[in-house]
């Protein structure tokens, strides 16, 4: 119950993520928003102390999702934990 | 034994005039014009041949850099946040390429590259650069003074601040795809500064047209300023009566601000300014104030000592 509870939590944050910051923001973007010098703070120590290719292989993708998606994407996981809970048929 | 005896036209091979002084820098010019215009010719266009004179005032005190290691380390965000982004930044279109200057002042006006290059007192300076990162380099750039330009579009007394805008083009430009950073690309300067002697609008370096992965076609640079404050590919130059808020400074407000001049004893906040990596080698040296063209500078900011003028 609590998975299911969990997840339409998430799901609703993502629909007041989509209307408030647009459903094109980058989830980038809104983490720079709120936290101002956040993802340069973060590019820096990804290239500085792992490795510089990393930034842009891997955590650039990332942080380009919409930023409502990522909620989704928690969401989606307890839904499905949720699903295999023992005792579902 | 035969003995040769050498002719009067028989000049040796040492002392024949290079090309590039043979013929005249607007003929040279020319030709790079013509091999830029033609499509897929963009290797060519970064070949082209820029000469100019060396300006002597401005020894840099050190060796030059080698020209592979200037266009092959380079910060363009635009492109990429590593510094290996030379080859990316190939598909730059570099013509057409125009340069709107405008705002506060009497004339107004679009510039095209050609017309810059064609009718500018071009000139080669060999600054020294001086990066943020405690990296530097010594490049003969070739340009024109920013003041010349700045003359062309006549100033209104009121304006106080030149803004420069640097290309945001989406379609070859990947790095604009992380739209936590401000784009486009801001960067600024008093109107003081933009008036000193040493602020350069460079359309050159090496001898040759601008590689687009240093700011071609055009770029402005600032010696005595910390590299990001000299914008890259300018599109824009824009005279104001407010003071702008550059890209960095918008994004780290405590790590970048809008003054940005060099001063070995301000460390930045995650390391030290007291020395440079000169690039191409591992050897340290160690940082000047101002990048040591004090003599040119420090008058601008002697009533500014509440200003935080060191990053």
């Amino acid at each position: 119950m609590i998975f299911r509870v969990l997840a339409l939590v998430f799901f609703g944050a993502s629909i007041v993520t989509g209307f408030s910051l647009g459903w094109s923001t980058q989830l980038g973007a809104a983490l720079q928003r709120g936290t101002p010098g956040m993802m340069k703070s973060l590019q820096s120590g990804v290239q500085g102390y792992l490795m510089p290719d990393l930034w842009e292989a891997v955590f650039v993708p990332f942080f380009s999702i919409p930023a409502w998606s990522g909620w989704v994407v928690i969401g989606v996981i307890f839904f499905i934990a949720s699903a295999m809970q023992p005792g579902k048929v | 034994m035969p003995i040769r005896i050498s002719r009067g036209w028989e000049i040796p091979e040492s002392r024949v005039t290079p090309e590039h002084l043979a013929f005249g820098r607007r003929k040279a010019f020319g030709l790079g014009v013509a091999l830029a215009a033609a499509p897929g010719m963009a290797a060519a266009q970064q070949a082209a041949a820029l000469p100019a004179m060396r300006n002597t005032r401005y020894s840099p005190g050190r060796d030059i850099t080698a020209e592979r290691e200037v266009t092959t380390f380079n910060n363009y965000y635009e492109f990429g946040t590593s510094k290996s982004i030379s080859r990316e930044a190939q598909r730059l279109p570099q013509r057409p390429w125009t340069v709107k200057v405008e705002g506060m002042a009497e004339a107004p006006r679009e510039f095209g590259i050609e017309d810059l290059l064609r009718t500018m007192p071009l000139e080669e300076r060999v600054y020294r650069l001086r990066c943020v990162e405690a990296w530097s380099a010594v490049i003969p750039w070739t340009g024109f003074p920013l003041s010349a330009l700045l003359d062309q579009v006549k100033p209104l007394a009121a304006a106080r601040y030149v803004v420069f805008e640097t290309a945001a083009i989406p379609s070859v430009m990947p790095g604009l795809r992380q739209s936590w950073y401000p784009w486009p690309y801001i960067e600024g300067c008093t109107i003081e500064e933009a008036a000193n002697e040493l602020s350069f609008m460079v359309v050159g370096a090496y001898g040759k047209l601008l590689a687009p992965q240093n700011g071609g076609p055009i770029r402005f640079h600032q010696p005595w300023k910390y590299g990001f404050k000299a914008g890259k590919s300018i599109v824009r130059i824009t005279l104001t009566d407010r003071r702008p808020v550059s890209f960095w400074e918008r994004i780290q407000p405590q790590e970048y601000g809008f003054w940005a001049n060099v001063n070995p004893e301000v460390a930045h906040p995650r390391w030290s300014q007291a020395s440079e990596r000169a690039i191409g080698t591992n050897a340290r040296i160690p940082t000047h104030l101002f990048n040591g063209y004090g003599e040119y500078v420090a008058g601008l900011y002697a009533n500014l000592a509440n200003e935080r003028l060191w990053a």
